[in-house]
């Protein structure tokens, strides 16, 4: 140790130059303090940590490494691209009501729900229609099922999706403006004395303002409040969907205003109801009984329903939470009395305020609460007993209305906003079968009935149906192999996926200024009906009206779009009469076309080949819009061209079927459709010839106009 | 035109015509809707009688309950009335095993409804009879009684 001391002391120089020690150093701490602002590392920031604070996790999360190192840690994570996607969390988590409920609020801005969607969601095939998700047909229950509810049980339909406008202001100011909106002829309008005391519920078709000769806009139903002196009443108007936007422009041109909550100097207010109230529908023989079942023991027993159509009974109920039964349990009929529940005080429910209280209430007083109270009862399945916090809920209930010959019993509920969902289980539980929107369109077509639910053919709405149909159809078609599609050309078929009346029309006719319409008038109508047939004046025959009427066969039946025909004079009753197929002068055409594109996408592909071979690109030898032009004109060759409907077929056709099936209710099959009014004198003995669409055989059938 | 007096309890006016002048509505202001009857449970083998569905069917019909039921109660209204007694005949008639036939009349309260065609109108609801018939048809049971 002496001696490393020794050598280190012996090579110490006795003497050094400062300059130079000086300058040395310098450069070392030039050097040095280089080095520290200028870190050249090759080492990421997690490897530079010590040993002790490294963390397994802080690959993947950056809130593992110290504050102050995170930012640049991010930084340098971000260089090796981008974070994969966060887990998408499990079905289960995903399908919690909560998380339903955040589902709700994302979509709704394109669509919106029903307050029972997802009940029906569960149950149902969904479809979206007038902004609108709805159900339409069950998972479950099959067509016949849903007919045996309407014919011996109770059908029940939520049809929420129907907008109510609420009109307010001098009863003569209401009238007066809406007068101009509907034609007297068809039947009693908004001013009838009948339906102005609030008794009853109305419905009416409305038009654009005096314009009675071109299409409707459909048809409303309306009830007006049954208080109120007659400066200041309330009417209520519920209209679909489809039409809503036309029909409130209707309104603004009447009462003049331009904003949502539309006011006009003399009082009369308009407020849109659209959220505010719901209303279900229950149709079938069993339908009041199930509706008693929300009452409270005592109403039932001291008063059953009536049924007189259109009667409106105004009804406070529990919180059918409170009250719900166990199990589900079959309708069966109670009495119905003939004694009319006079509702004479005002129901709540035409009060604003009254009802956001009560919508209010659903929200403070949740499910789970009440469950709970439920389990905690002794005998587990009793009704609960009123509650602090209850308030009784006010209710309308509608009489059905007579729509068609055939009268279905049954009565419309109308709610307030929130409460959809606790009264819909309770009318299930109390034996009603849920329907959709399929089951309005089978009994608007078996018995007549729920005609707000659908649309007129000569409206706007119904017209503008009718074309998105026509695109469906024609897409379905077109996809299938030309081997196998129906040549409609050949099977002289002129309108085989929409019906244009404005052709049947002018061929009958002649031009006309306005477009087809349909006869409403009530008068002329049962003047039709009558056995001995009233000779209509010559002016009347020379409209463009159309005539509803119903076709049975006797063996097959009609489908959508069959053709209504005369018979010959010489046709013997039950004779087999076909129709001979036509040529199809397109047929060469189309194979040409077809050989020439085949030809032409050679010939594009070919230059692509060599211009890519040359540049690198295709340039503009795409074949894009070879194949839209192609498309198009093949598509236009298959399509029958119009023609003369008197005289290009082996027997005039006079009209078409709008709905055709097996009738369950008469069990043979029906078509309901329209006629031209001109050829009403020529049918012999009421009966016709009905062709189905693609098929070149005549059915003999009877025609009957309601 | 003789008073019509309104039945407060009911709402439905009862009209007491003499034979000679009967009120007729006026077809173009009015219009006449028939409500269906009350329903009536029915079991098994209840059976209500129309004129619509094919006489066979209904024949075949209450065969089918008489294989499972001893009895079958055969119901018809009105213009139905003789044909639900033609049904409960040859019933007895076709059938292999002997048939008691057990006959009872009433009388159903119908209403019908007047249903306003133009504005000025009213509904309102007039209450009718119609007679209906009951036939029981049952199988004679044969209790032997000297059987030891």
């Amino acid at each position: 140790m002496t001696d490393e001391r020794n050598k280190m002391t012996q090579n110490v120089p006795s003497d050094l130059s400062v300059v130079r020690f000086s300058s040395v150093r310098a450069q070392e701490i030039v050097a040095l303090t280089k080095m520290i602002e200028n870190p050249q590392c090759t080492k990421l920031l997690f490897q530079k940590l010590p040993c002790h604070m490294r963390r397994r996790a802080m690959s993947h999360n950056p809130n593992r490494m110290p504050r102050t190192l995170r930012e640049a840690h991010k930084a340098q994570m971000a260089k090796s691209g981008p974070a994969t996607q966060p887990k998408r969390p499990r079905r289960k988590y995903r399908r919690r009501p909560s998380r339903l409920l955040e589902e709700y609020k994302k979509r709704s801005s394109k669509v919106s729900w029903l307050e029972t969607h997802l009940w029906h969601a569960k149950r149902f095939h969904m479809v979206i229609k007038w902004g609108h998700r709805l159900p339409e047909r069950s998972c479950a229950r099959s067509h016949r099922f849903c007919y045996r509810s309407v014919a011996q049980h109770c059908l029940l339909m939520d049809i929420s999706y129907l907008c109510c406008v609420e009109i307010q202001g001098p009863q003569d100011e209401i009238v007066r403006g809406l007068i101009s909106l509907c034609d007297p002829k068809t039947g009693p309008t908004f001013g009838a004395s009948t339906f102005l005391n609030g008794t009853r519920e109305g419905r009416v078709i409305i038009f654009k303002r005096n314009q009675f000769s071109s299409g409707p806009i459909g048809l409303v139903t309306f009830l007006w409040c049954n208080t109120g002196n007659p400066d200041m009443r309330t009417l209520w108007i519920w209209s679909h969907p489809a039409f809503y936007q036309q029909f409130l422009c209707e309104l603004n041109s009447i009462f003049e205003s331009d904003s949502d909550l539309l006011c006009k100097p003399p009082g009369v207010k308009i407020t849109l109801n659209k959220g505010k109230l719901n209303r279900f529908r229950l149709r079938g023989p069993f339908a009041h009984s199930v509706v008693s079942s929300l009452f409270d023991k005592e109403t039932r027993s001291a008063s059953s329903l009536s049924q007189s159509p259109g009667f409106v009974t105004s009804v406070e109920v529990r919180d059918p939470r409170m009250i719900l039964a166990q199990t589900r349990i079959k309708a069966s009929s109670s009495t119905v009395g003939n004694c009319e529940l006079v509702g004479l005080s005002q129901s709540k429910l035409w009060d604003a305020s009254v009802r956001d209280q009560i919508t209010n209430m659903r929200t403070s007083l949740p499910d789970h609460v009440i469950n709970n109270r439920r389990s905690e009862l002794l005998v587990p399945g009793t009704e609960l007993p009123v509650q602090p916090e209850e308030i009784p809920i006010p209710i309308l209930i509608v009489n059905a209305s007579h729509e068609s010959s055939d009268f279905v019993p049954g009565c419309d509920v109308i709610l307030p906003a929130g409460w959809a969902t606790a009264f819909w289980l309770a009318l299930i539980y109390s034996g009603g079968h849920a329907g959709g929107l399929k089951d309005a369109g089978s009994m608007n077509f078996e018995y007549g009935i729920c005609r707000d639910l659908c649309l007129e053919i000569d409206s706007e709405a119904g017209k503008a149906t009718a074309v998105d149909r026509k695109m469906n159809l024609m897409e379905e078609y077109f996809r299938r192999p030309p081997k196998t599609r129906t040549n409609f050309i050949k099977l002289a078929t002129p309108f085989p996926f929409c019906v244009d009346w404005d052709r049947l029309t002018i061929d009958w006719i002649g031009q006309s200024e306005s477009g087809f319409t349909v006869l409403r008038d009530k008068k002329l109508l049962s003047g039709l009906c009558q056995k001995n047939r009233i000779v209509l004046p010559e002016i009347l025959l020379s409209q463009p009206y159309l005539v509803p009427v119903t076709v049975r066969v006797k063996h097959g039946s009609p489908q959508e779009f069959s053709m209504i025909c005369l018979p010959g004079a010489d046709d013997k009753v039950n004779s087999v009469i076909n129709e001979p197929i036509h040529q199809d002068p397109c047929a060469k055409e189309r194979k040409m076309l077809r050989q020439q594109h085949s030809s032409l996408l050679k010939s594009l592909a070919k230059k692509r080949k060599e211009f890519r071979d040359k540049d690198g690109t295709i340039g503009d030898f795409s074949s894009a819009t070879a194949i839209a032009v192609h498309k198009e004109k093949t598509r236009s060759l298959w399509l029958p061209s119009s023609c003369n409907l008197k005289t290009s077929f082996a027997r005039p056709i006079i009209g078409f079927v709008t709905q055709g099936d097996f009738g369950l209710s008469e069990g043979k099959g029906i078509g309901r459709g329209y006629i031209v009014i001109r050829a009403i004198s020529q049918i012999p003995l009421s009966l016709v010839l009905v062709r189905n669409p693609g098929t070149n055989l005549y059915m003999w059938a009877e025609i009957t106009m309601e | 035109m003789s008073e019509g007096t309104n039945d407060s309890a009911t709402g439905v006016r009862q009209e007491q015509v003499p034979n000679s002048k009967k009120i007729r509505y006026d077809p173009e202001e009015y219009k006449l809707r028939k409500r269906l009857p009350a329903r009536l449970p029915s079991r098994s083998n209840d059976v209500y009688v129309n004129n619509k569905t094919d006489f066979k069917a209904q024949l075949a019909r209450c065969f089918n309950c008489l294989e499972t039921e001893s009895s079958v109660h055969i119901h018809g209204l009105g213009a139905a009335a003789p044909k639900a007694i033609n049904l409960a005949l040859q019933l007895q008639l076709k059938s292999n095993t002997p048939l008691e036939i057990s006959v009872n009349t009433s009388t159903v309260h119908l209403i019908d409804d007047f249903e306003p065609q133009y504005d000025s109108g009213d509904f309102y609801s007039k209450e009718r009879q119609n007679s209906a018939v009951i036939i029981k048809v049952y199988k004679l049971l044969n209790m032997d009684m000297n059987e030891k």
